[in-house]
């Protein structure tokens, strides 16, 4: 194992992460899944020829580990996790005042909730550039679709959430009143 | 708005994909324009919001360590050396079977006990080793049980570091009858070795085994990495810890149709047997 191959990984390791924790919901089984989706590349790496990229590679990898992960736990298969629960744990900016972090925390609830009604092309797109920290090119090859198809649908899928976030603020705020 | 800035470029501008001039145009267009400003803050809010997410790394250590099958150039089976050395192999073995061994594998046997590694024990591996590298000249790791050893010599151009023993020991988490199995490993330190051990009774396949010690300040930083690929799937244990003369557990493996508890005990042999 060459260190090149190790210094690779170690650079893809905290979307690795992400991915598995998108998937599994949970930051211990997302560390499982990094830890064996590393071990798998690893294995593999002598056998990866460049056919796909190497963020592809890993991509696929950690994926596929996570839903084995799933399956082997009997977990649903409908992908949907409570990322609000695990976020809870993760420090926000420390320049934030304790309330506008509250602020960003329920938005970031409302807009996880907002995802999933989102086509699903938007929603991939949006996943992977937003949440994993793909690029629009790493997201392209990815998704097999060219780099301007991929900054459409993020783009459709913000102008959703964002009508969405508007609306349930507004409907919030009314019924504020209300009371 | 300005019709000449496009809100789908100020989703682009806030995810840090429009080329530098591109974004720097793009930028000096919204400044001139409230409406496109406004846009532009809704955007970054929303992109904001995912920040934290983004943020998140592993919660532990996540160890990037392979273990392959030991080169064969690499790894040598006793009897391929000269004589002198298979001669250092047999008595080797007597001394390692004879009495350690056989006391720390049974020991363990299903009992969970703790052994500490006597002082008597590290001078005799360490004589062990040192009548091995006489024999075969420097290694860079030499791995026995009570029946084998097995010697992976350094490349001639390498600097070995300081030599590191490793009792590792296999042992049933059931209380079967089952023995538990312990290998005698010297390994070298900051350099990793790659071991495929001899293949124990029921495991069904051999077991690969990956060390890589760092030895700070009398305190031994072990990563390790022990698999085993066969039917009815690959079995994997990985991690670091930090490893001395009591044994640590490093995890459990399932073996064929066993659960094994693994456990290893270092040191770093000294220049000079104590």
């Amino acid at each position: 194992m060459s260190e090149k191959h190790r210094g690779e990984l170690a650079e893809h390791l905290p979307r690795m992460y992400r991915v598995a924790l998108r998937i599994v919901g949970d930051a211990d089984r997302a560390q499982d899944v990094a830890q064996d989706a590393c071990l798998k590349a690893l294995q593999g790496m002598g056998g990866f020829g460049g056919r796909s990229s190497l963020t592809t590679w890993l991509h696929r990898i950690t994926v596929n580990c996570a839903l084995d992960h799933l399956r082997s736990r009997d977990r649903s298969m409908n992908g949907r996790v409570d990322m609000s629960v695990e976020l809870a744990g993760v420090p926000t900016s420390l320049v934030s005042s304790p309330a506008v972090q509250a602020e960003r925390r329920e938005m970031f609830h409302r807009a996880v909730e907002l995802m999933d009604k989102l086509p699903d092309d938007c929603r991939s797109a949006f996943t992977l550039t937003q949440l994993d920290g793909y690029s629009y090119d790493e997201a392209a090859v990815i998704e097999g679709q060219p780099r301007g198809t991929i900054a459409s649908r993020v783009y459709r899928a913000k102008r959703i959430l964002l009508e969405g976030l508007e609306g349930s603020t507004h409907g919030g705020r009314d019924n504020e009143r209300e009371h | 708005m300005n019709e000449n800035i496009d809100e789908a470029l100020l989703s682009q501008l806030v995810d840090g994909e429009l080329t530098s001039d591109r974004q720097n145009e793009v930028l000096a267009a919204v400044l001139d324009d409230a409406e496109a400003c406004e846009k532009l803050k809704t955007h970054l809010r929303l992109r904001r919001l995912t920040d934290d997410w983004r943020r998140q790394e592993p919660t532990g250590v996540v160890t990037l360590t392979h273990v392959s099958a030991a080169p064969r150039a690499e790894a040598s089976w006793a009897r391929r050396l000269a004589p002198l050395a298979a001669a250092a192999v047999i008595g080797a073995t007597l001394v390692t079977g004879g009495f350690l061994l056989a006391r720390h594998g049974k020991q363990f046997t299903g009992t969970g006990e703790s052994v500490l590694v006597t002082r008597a024990e590290r001078r005799q591996i360490a004589e062990v080793f040192r009548f091995h590298e006489l024999a075969a000249g420097p290694l860079r790791w030499y791995a026995a049980d009570d029946g084998n050893v097995l010697l992976g010599s350094a490349v001639e151009t390498e600097a070995v570091g300081k030599p590191v023993a490793v009792l590792l020991r296999l042992a049933s988490a059931a209380a079967d009858a089952v023995p538990a199995k312990t290998y005698v490993i010297v390994c070298r330190d900051s350099q990793s070795a790659n071991i495929e051990l001899p293949e124990s009774e029921g495991t069904g396949a051999p077991v690969r085994l990956f060390l890589m010690p760092a030895a700070r300040q009398g305190v031994i930083q072990m990563q390790y990495a022990i698999t085993q690929e066969g039917p009815p799937g690959a079995a994997a244990v990985v991690g670091q810890r930090r490893v001395g003369l009591a044994p640590a557990r490093l995890g459990q493996l399932a073996l064929g149709d066993r659960l094994v508890n693994v456990e290893a005990a270092a040191w770093v042999i000294p220049e000079e047997t104590p």
